[in-house]
């Protein structure tokens, strides 16, 4: 678990990865899922700065902070490299010891519809079955809107284990928990550790 | 050696209140008395007048920032018997504190931290933004001198926290 201090830095990168990325997205695409996340970065991450000079030991920085390295999803593992480099700028795959580069990873599937993975009403978790997935990478997307990362009755959340094979996201909706429902177009993104 | 006056303020992002440090260097064993003067954009004294600062205290909290200014703080020395040039007694500068706004900030980043869903509303991001612009045009205005400026933007961020639930 990232401290607020570690987060700070990783989102003041963030912000500018996700600003770049939404730059590119626009002029390739014409369009962008999370237009303005940068700027929800800076609010956020000026406000948390705020609360960590302030009064470090506040209730609420841990909360606040974590809120923020959400928002950093998925560009946590590229800020990471940025903040490490000035050695060789070399990345390993913590799990092999093997130099690596980051890929993105995409999967975009339908509830009792088309896409991979496969996903019925009702249900509570999914695999993505890839290896080497960055921890805390993946964001899920679900009807073009990112959804809460943790455990959550009261909206649409979610929980990630991952593993080097593997990635198991378990959705929280309602109690008792109804799972996905039918129609919903999911989207996962997140990074993975790729061998050089 | 002679005599100059300064000071040094604690900190300008603590809501309510800050802690005014004398700094002075050099020696004069005729001081009389001190006093503090917080000037807002408009010329008039915050507290309506001066503050006395105490002869044997080295700093004093001042627990004047119900909302946030740009100050342009006087610091002056009295002396029975003052010192001929290089030596001066009055030292100033500009200050813009922001701890309330930061504070109205944080407020809404807990709201948005424990309940995502409120960030749906178009309006709640747009005036977040807003207020956020506000606040860092205030700093940039304070940090050059411009202290009418950094006032009527703390003003503007003061207006949305008075009328948060219209806002938000």
């Amino acid at each position: 678990m990232s401290t607020p201090a570690q987060i700070l830095p990783i989102a003041e990168v963030c912000q500018f990865l996700a600003l770049n990325d939404e730059t590119k997205q626009m002029a390739m695409k014409g369009g962008f899922l999370r237009q303005g996340l940068y700027r929800m970065i800076y609010i956020v991450r000026s406000s948390v700065q705020w609360l960590f000079d302030y009064n470090s030991s506040d209730s609420s920085l841990i909360a606040k902070a974590n809120y923020l390295y959400w928002l950093c999803t998925p560009y946590i593992g590229q800020a990471q490299f940025i903040l490490n480099s000035g050695g060789s700028g070399e990345i390993i795959n913590p799990a092999t010891g093997v130099a690596s580069t980051i890929e993105a990873i995409l999967y975009e599937t339908t509830v009792d519809g088309i896409g991979t993975p496969i996903i019925v009403n009702g249900a509570t978790s999914v695999i993505i079955t890839d290896d080497f997935i960055l921890s805390q990478s993946i964001q899920v997307i679900v009807d073009t809107v990112p959804i809460q990362y943790g455990v959550y009755t009261d909206r649409l959340s979610y929980t990630v284990v991952y593993t080097d094979t593997e990635a198991t996201i378990t959705f929280y909706y309602g109690s008792p928990n109804v799972g996905v429902q039918s129609g919903w177009h999911i989207e996962f993104r997140g990074l993975k550790f790729v061998a050089i | 050696m002679a005599y100059n006056a300064a000071f040094t303020i604690s900190s300008l992002i603590i809501p309510g209140s800050f802690i005014f440090t004398d700094a002075s260097t050099g020696l004069d064993l005729n001081i009389t008395s001190r006093r503090i003067g917080l000037y807002q954009a408009d010329g008039t004294l915050l507290t309506g007048d001066w503050i006395d600062f105490p002869l044997a205290e080295p700093s004093i909290t001042l627990d004047v920032l119900n909302v946030d200014y740009s100050l342009n703080i006087v610091y002056e020395v009295t002396s029975s018997a003052p010192l001929p040039p290089p030596s001066a007694y009055t030292a100033s500068g500009i200050f813009t504190f922001t701890g309330n706004s930061y504070q109205f900030i944080d407020g809404l980043i807990g709201s948005i931290a424990y309940n995502y869903t409120i960030v749906g509303d178009t309006n709640f991001l747009n005036n977040l933004g807003a207020v956020q612009t506000f606040l860092d045009s205030a700093i940039r205005a304070g940090d050059t001198g411009q202290q009418q400026a950094a006032q009527e933007c703390l003003n503007k961020t003061q207006f949305y926290i008075i009328n948060q639930q219209m806002y938000f």
